[in-house]
């Protein structure tokens, strides 16, 4: 297991490596540079577009570039931002982060649990109506093209009924004199939410093993009840009380963008746990629990559901990444200025050095992401292992 | 069984129902408490506001102007944003940080003092080979902070510029005169002298004309020495410095900055920078009295003060500009139609498409100028180039693309005709149209035909069958065997690069029209849309900047028209350095430009420009050929004193200075 996980390591860094090689010269290879529109001002001196390439290395041979580029990027020097100078990619990214990280986290688990439900209710009822017809919603969302119907979705909510802002995350009057940056909320509003997330999954985990589904229930109800109780506690005492309205502000923008995406991206999900479960409920040991005379539900959420969780939440792993670079349609559409946002912009702008830094940025995640699926795989299926280590 | 659980967790519910109601009342008292300490140290605060105070607040203008904008500003630090950047959401959000010592006027584009008390127009020659403007500056305007704006603080830019080596459009402020390789000296800024804290002295090592002085160092940014000066240790550090915090020339200052969501102005209690008086007469003329009780007073006038005018009296009328950012145009005009913001910042106009949808949303005022640009269609006039260095082949492709054919009948009239180099609503600066663009106009396509492959055979053009039209709106049979006028043989599958349809869809059709109107001529050209980036690289690389036949691009223009020199002058070839990518080569041409860079005044450098473009109209480098309206559209509510302004008004900010928002 060591020498595959220490294989799968070093494989992992040359992968790095050529993608960060690879990501450069693309870059490179598009026409022009974040200059160029320099060279069409005719008030500026010829002189100057030299000048300015010169200031941000531009006039180096690639090659020299190249290299020059992954021994300051090891360094932890990813250089000035060309649109942004003097400002750094790091100094961009922290300020982008929080806002993809708050949206598309809540987006991704909402997306995944709902597609998780719908496909298992989808594998039992199978046959009837409801699922024909969950199906061909669920076949729909899952082939819609997305900014049409993120537009539609917006302008539906939130400009003919006014039911939601249309876009952005924040009413600009409520923040007039705000006495903290959008950013501090947002880091509050995640801190918040981690802590809420990990205290529910904990009253879940401690309550698993109780064996009677109502006295489950109830404790979880319970817990509930608590969980929302400190959380009110939390949100009326000291500074979270005066960061409220303003976390009100942003949760309240949230809602449009996150039930779009949930509605195109449970789909997925859906899907994908409807076929695996359909499988799982073929088993011998499905079989045996329904001669045991355990009770339908118990059957599809204990033995069948979890089963059929394994490929899904595979599936998930990989789509944590969204969770970083966002999405580039859905911030657009929904003035939503995160992570998604600024790759765009780099790109279009050529910027370099913000490009790489936020691709780089993506890469490391999307590693590592593999890299655990790839050794929980291992772990979990000793073929693969043995195969590797061969 | 059931109904008992049922009950036991209802119990529950209740009972933490409960608790959390007790855990929220409590709760909520501490928020409360901390509201009301707020309000008393407000209260405490009040008594220290003297009465005059008061009566300023209250005369303080309210109200909130809303803006949308579709790109994030890249910095609120003007030396920055005339730095590199070049990028205009950052003009347009960026608070006045500078003065200068001239202005332009809008809606006229007349040229008028600003700092300076006179427009100082004339050099003293200092016998030594410079070149010197002394110019004397009003007393007692001040920034924001209250400190004087004088002398100083243009000499400490200036100083700024040459000793940190700014770049971007600090180059073209202060053209220093700088020493090549060769020891060669170019022409430019030798110095700037503060003479007292009132008088500037501006040296030059040659005599410049309107282009370096009046509208370059003349209208360069001038910028408070006392803010930064403390910034100043290297270009770096200048360029990270808070703009936020820096004093203004102007009634607004920074208020909420919001990175990436919106951006606020506001209006600042202790300006002096209100309550102008402007008149704006047809014929350019503008008159300017300011007498607030605050700045002192001003008064000019200039241009020529005859037809009818406008007037308005400078507010500002609102106490906030918000600059609220959308994802994309489509995202805020979304919101301008909901009634979120009063008006889309959008320096290229709305689309035709938008429109109707707009105006149907009702309480929406819709707005047309032409824009402060051109599309064109370049000849590559290099020497050996055949058959695009033959004047004749211009002409007749010049002549055979019906430009308002297809304006009128295939754009529907999207966009406006344009023939000459200057913009039709700088009038006192359009040439007449002369040669075969004037000869051509109005003719049918048979005719169109019958005149280009007329002007071809009598400038000694040579086929084996010259072909014929069949009249109407047929095509023509194209000649065959084309040759110039030495035998040389027409080059075979040419291209004609413009824009494909997704970047423009107007130059893309127009690309195919013309295309095929050569083909008609006999000539092997076809349209090849390209990327915008491409086609740069291609006429502006050294390598490459010969290597085409035909291209479509556009300008967007300066207040200042002198593009007519840096776009033909034949010291600014595109393969040496310049943006004359045609290669156009007419000493003729470049002495008049030399002329043109000399012109002390706007009457002198109108009449040499109207020489420069006839010349063009016989040459043709570029066939001219449209310039797209800018559409603008804005709520009712909303009052501006002009709304004819050539480039619209997203142009000039949606000038939030003199803009009325009504309830």
């Amino acid at each position: 297991m060591l020498v595959y996980t220490i294989k799968r390591f070093f494989e992992m860094v040359i992968v790095f490596f050529l993608f960060l090689v690879i990501s450069y010269l693309l870059f490179n290879a598009i026409p022009g540079n974040a200059f160029s529109s320099l060279l069409l001002n005719p008030l500026l001196p010829p002189e100057a577009y030299q000048k300015t390439i010169e200031a941000f290395g531009l006039d180096k041979p690639l090659f020299e570039r190249v290299q020059l580029y992954i021994i300051n990027f090891f360094k932890g020097d990813f250089g000035y931002s060309y649109t942004y100078y003097p400002r750094t990619p790091i100094d961009l990214i922290a300020e982008r982060l929080p806002r993809t990280l708050m949206l598309f986290s809540i987006v991704n688990v909402v997306a995944f649990y709902t597609g998780f439900l719908v496909g298992k209710i989808l594998a039992w009822r199978r046959g009837s109506k409801s699922e024909t017809w969950i199906t061909i919603g669920s076949v729909f969302s899952y082939t819609v093209f997305y900014p049409w119907f993120a537009l539609m979705m917006l302008w539906f909510f939130g400009y003919k009924m006014d039911w939601f802002p249309l876009g952005k995350f924040l009413v600009p009057e409520k923040w007039y004199d705000s006495p903290y940056a959008s950013d501090e909320i947002f880091y509050t509003l995640i801190l918040f939410t981690t802590i809420s997330s990990f205290l529910l999954f904990l009253v879940f985990i401690f309550t698993r093993n109780i064996e009677s589904l109502q006295k489950r229930r109830n404790a979880r109800l319970f817990g509930l009840i608590i969980l929302a109780s400190l959380a009110t506690m939390y949100w009326t005492n000291g500074e979270a009380a005066l960061k409220r309205f303003y976390a009100a502000d942003i949760a309240y923008h949230m809602i449009l963008p996150t039930f779009t995406v949930t509605l195109v991206a449970f789909a997925g999900t859906a899907l994908l746990t409807r076929t695996t479960m359909m499988e799982v409920l073929k088993d011998d040991y499905i079989l045996t629990a329904r001669a045991k005379g355990l009770s339908q539900k118990r059957i599809r959420d204990r033995h069948a559901a979890r089963t059929a969780l394994l490929p899904v939440v595979t599936s998930f792993i990989f789509t944590i990444i969204t969770i970083i670079d966002g999405s580039v349609l859905t911030e657009s559409i929904f003035s939503w200025p995160g992570m998604g946002q600024l790759i765009l912009e780099a790109v279009v702008q050529e910027d370099i050095p913000l490009a790489m830094a936020t691709f780089s940025f993506i890469g490391i995640l999307a590693l590592i992401a593999h890299f655990i699926a790839d050794i929980s795989y291992a772990f979990l299926d000793p073929r693969i292992r043995i195969k590797a280590e061969n | 069984m059931s109904n008992y659980k049922g009950s036991a967790r209802w119990k529950f519910v209740v009972l933490f129902s409960i608790f959390a109601m007790i855990v929220v009342a409590c709760g909520g008292d501490a928020v409360e408490e901390e509201t009301v300490v707020e309000e008393e140290v407000a209260e405490e605060a009040a008594p220290a506001t003297t009465e005059a105070e008061v009566e300023e607040a209250a005369s303080a203008p309210e109200g909130v102007f809303k803006l949308g904008i579709f790109s994030d500003p890249q910095s609120f630090n003007i030396w920055d944003a005339l730095d590199v950047q070049q990028d205009f959401w950052t003009y347009a959000t960026l608070s006045p940080q500078a003065t200068s010592l001239f202005g332009t006027n809008y809606p006229s584009y007349t040229l008028v003092t600003a700092l300076a008390s006179e427009l100082v127009e004339v050099s003293e020659d200092n016998g030594d080979g410079t070149f010197s403007y002394t110019v004397p500056l009003h007393q007692g305007i001040e920034w924001s902070d209250g400190e004087a704006i004088d002398a100083n603080d243009m000499v400490f830019t200036y100083q700024t510029v040459r000793d940190l080596g700014m770049l971007g459009a600090w180059t073209y402020n202060y053209p220093l005169a700088t020493e090549g390789e060769d020891g060669s000296v170019s022409q430019g800024l030798t110095n700037i002298e503060a003479i007292d804290d009132y008088t500037v002295k501006v040296t030059f090592n040659f005599d410049p004309g309107l282009s370096i002085w009046q509208y370059g160092v003349g209208s360069a940014s001038i910028v408070a020495e006392h803010y930064w000066s403390q910034f100043t240790t290297d270009r770096e550090t200048l360029l990270a410095a808070p703009g936020d915090g820096a004093p203004v020339a102007g009634a607004f200052e920074y208020g909420t900055l919001e990175s990436g969501a919106f951006y606020v102005w506001e209006y600042d209690e202790d300006t002096m920078w209100f309550g102008g008086d402007n008149t704006v007469y047809a014929n350019g003329g503008v008159s300017y009295n300011l007498d607030n009780g605050v700045a002192p007073k001003i008064s000019y006038e200039f241009g020529d003060l005859s037809g009818d005018s406008i007037s308005w009296t400078d507010g500002p009328y609102v106490g906030t500009v918000e600059f609220s950012l959308y994802g994309d145009q489509d995202a805020a005009y979304l919101a301008f139609q909901n009634g979120e913001v009063d008006f889309v910042i959008n320096p290229l106009g709305l689309k035709r498409n938008a429109v109707e949808s707009l105006i149907s949303a009702g309480d929406v005022e819709v707005i047309t100028n032409q824009s402060n640009g051109y599309r064109y269609m370049a000849f590559n006039t290099r020497e050996g180039k055949f058959p695009t260095d033959n004047k004749a082949f211009r002409q007749a492709v010049s002549c055979i693309v019906d430009k308002q054919f297809v304006i009128d009948s295939v754009l529907a009239g999207a966009v406006l005709n344009m023939d000459g180099q200057m913009p039709p609503a700088l009038t006192s600066w359009v040439a007449p149209v002369t040669g075969v663009l004037a000869d051509c106009d109005g003719l049918s396509s048979e005719e169109r035909w019958n005149k280009s492959i007329g002007i071809l055979q009598d400038a000694g053009w040579q086929a084996d069958d010259w072909g014929e039209h069949p009249g109407g709106a047929e095509r023509a049979i194209a000649p065959t065997g084309l040759k110039g006028p030495n035998g040389e043989a027409m080059p075979s599958d040419m291209l004609l690069y413009a824009p494909g349809p997704g970047y423009d869809p107007i130059r893309s059709t127009f690309s195919l029209f013309a295309a095929d109107w050569m083909q008609q001529l006999g000539v092997d050209v076809i349209a090849r849309p390209t990327g915008f980036s491409v086609i740069v690289d291609i006429i502006l690389g050294e390598e490459t900047c010969d290597e085409w036949y035909f291209y479509m691009l556009g300008w967007g223009l300066t207040p200042y028209p002198d593009h007519i020199v840096d776009f033909f002058q034949s010291d600014g070839d595109a393969c040496v350095g310049g943006i004359n990518t045609p290669g156009y080569s007419n000493p003729e041409y470049d002495a008049l430009a030399a002329e043109f860079n000399a012109a002390k005044s706007v009457g002198e450098a109108q009449v040499i420009a109207k020489k420069m473009e006839a010349i063009l109209f016989d040459d043709l480098p570029y066939l001219v050929l449209f310039t797209p309206p800018v559409i603008e559209a804005y709520r009712s509510n909303v009052e501006f004193p002009f709304t004819d302004v050539l480039d619209g008004l997203s142009n000039l900010t949606a000038l939030p200075g003199s803009v009325k928002v009504n309830d």
